[in-house]
This record gives structure tokens, sequence and C-alpha cells, in this order.
């Protein structure tokens, strides 16, 4: 089901075939979700967003111009019902400031996470990606999920394409920073356990 | 920033990242999204039109209307032929206070225009039942 396709099924719902919604849901459900969880970090708040995002976006259907990609206008109101989420919930950020971080050396990192487990690996990627900034790990997400491009990105967040670039480096390298000693904290667990 | 660090990085999110699987929500989802859309929709969204006065009833009106002017242009509906209907202690000379026939005969443009009126109401129930239902 491509962009086109997309289209079709949105003028069909506002034609009044309002079950047709339920392919949309169906198709994007899962990055949806993906994204609420990796900026909200706890399961049933993503899920209750995720729901919120597909009631609000079908009540703001008639708005959707066409002119950009159905996606980008979803992730945008993903991005904006979790900083909404997260803001009512008045959650401190518990990131890592690069700075503060200790120095990890890249290639050990990549060393270690190629020989890991593949299972274990992701869940380590997983738990790193929550514990960014929740901007980072939205553009982090949707950037490599959906490959959405730069200049979409900014669309959707509402930031700058230049912005949206340090943003990303900035997320990959605390991402893969915080790789290093969680992946030793890891090593060293299992290590106590045999 | 080096180069070296940059490509590095680029090369760990390819690898890593653009692998990772993405997360399902539960599997009920759907239902429960259409659920809640298909809900607001027939509790706020959709205005569903009821005319106040029933099709019948407005139909009940038109004849009682039409039987009326077609007494007030005919003017010939004898009262005295009613007699054998009505009970014996009702004075016929009651009927005359209330008769139009000679108190009021309604020029016959009048009369046409109320006639044509009274179809259209009868038309336009259906109709605007059909047009502001339309696409709902």
């Amino acid at each position: 089901m491509n962009q086109k396709d997309d289209k079709q099924i949105i003028e069909e719902i506002l034609a009044g075939r309002v079950e047709r919604y339920g392919l949309l849901v169906k198709k994007y459900e899962t990055l949806v979700f993906t994204l609420a969880l990796r900026m909200i970090t706890n399961r049933e708040d993503a899920e209750e967003v995720a729901q919120d995002v597909f009631v609000k976006s079908f009540h703001a259907l008639n708005t959707y111009k066409g002119d950009a990609k159905f996606s980008t206008w979803l992730y945008r109101i993903t991005y904006n019902t979790c900083l909404d989420m997260l803001s009512r919930k008045r959650r401190q950020p518990a990131y890592y400031d690069l700075d503060n971080l200790q120095h990890t050396d890249l290639q050990e990192v990549e060393n270690a996470l190629d020989k890991m487990e593949a299972e274990e690996r992701d869940e380590q990627i997983k738990k790193a990606i929550t514990m960014l900034p929740e901007e980072e790990a939205f553009l982090i997400t949707v950037y490599y999920y959906d490959e959405q491009s730069v200049k979409e990105l900014a669309e959707i967040t509402g930031l700058s394409e230049s912005n949206v670039k340090i943003k990303l480096y900035r997320g990959r390298k605390r991402l893969f920073t915080l790789l290093g000693p969680l992946i030793n904290a890891e090593k060293k667990s299992s290590y106590e356990r045999t | 920033m080096s180069a070296h660090e940059k490509e590095l990085l680029k090369r760990l999110s390819e690898k890593h990242i653009k692998t990772l699987k993405t997360e399902s929500p539960k599997t009920d989802f759907m239902t429960e999204v259409m659920l809640k859309v298909t809900h607001k929709r027939v509790d706020t969204s959709v205005f569903v039109y009821k005319s106040p006065i029933t099709t019948p009833v407005w139909a009940a009106i038109a004849l009682a209307f039409i039987a009326l002017v077609l007494y007030v242009i005919k003017g010939q509906i004898s009262i005295v032929a009613l007699e054998k209907y009505l009970p014996r202690n009702i004075e016929l000379s009651l009927f005359d206070k209330f008769s139009f026939v000679e108190s009021s005969q309604l020029p016959f443009v009048v009369v046409s225009v109320a006639v044509i009126f009274t179809l259209l109401t009868l038309l336009e129930i259906p109709m605007m039942k059909k047009l502001v239902n339309h696409n709902r």
C-alpha cells in the first residue's frame, strides 16, 4: 500500500466509508506505537497515546491536504500528542548529558555489539533509546524505521533542517556512548550469574 | 566531530538501529480505535434530520386542508344532507354559523397556492431527509 493508496483510502473515508480507516490503522499502528513507546517509555501510556493519535487523525482527516505524505502528517500528530502526554505527566527528563558521559570508544562498542546475540543486542539498543531525550529518540526512530528525509523530519517536528541534522548526530552519539557502559554492565551481570 | 567518528556512528546506526523490530500494540488495538471512531461519529458528529411532524401526520393535515378547500370552492355540501347522521338533539341551524360558504369564498389563486404549498411540503420531507443525511 503506497502513498497513492493512502490518499484513495482517505477519499473513501471522507465519502462515508468509515470502515476503510481500519486499513490505515493497520498499516501505521506498529510505527505510531513504537514512536510513542520510544518517547514515553511506558507501554500503557504509549498505547493510550497511539489510540489518541488515530482518533485525532480520523477527526482531522478533512484537513489533510495531500501535499505531504500521509505518514508525515500522522507522525506530526504522534509527536505533538506524545509531547502533550509528557507535559501532562510532568515527566522530568532523565537523559544523560553528553559532556558528563564517560568517553566511550565507539570501535569497541561496535565490536561488542557484533559479538552479542541478536536478541540481547536489540534489547540493549532499545534500552539505550529510551534513555535519550524524547526529541532525539523520536527523530532516530522515524529516520531509521520509516526512512523519512531530514526535510520531512523538520516538517514533523517544526525544527529547522540543520537543527534536525544536529539532533540526529547527537542522538546517535549519545545512544552508542550510552551503549558502552550498558554492555559492560550486562557482561558483568551475566558473569556474576555464571 | 571528526569525519571518522561521524562515519562510524552512521555505520553503527545503519547496522543496528535500522534492523530493530518495531513494537506491536495489543492485538485488539485496531478494534478499539475503530470503536472509538465510530462511537464518536454516531454520538456527536452526525446530525440526523428528523422532521418534528411525521409524514402520516403531514398527509392527514394535507388531506384535511384539501377537503376544506374543496368544500370552500364548491360550497355545495348541504348540511341538510348530513341530517340522518347527526344526533336528533343537535340544532342544524348551529352549522350555519360555521359555514364558510356564505361568509368567505376564497379566491381561486389563494386556494391554488395553498394546494401547491401542501404538495410541496409533502415532497420536502423525503427530499430534506435525503439531503441532510447524504453521505453520513
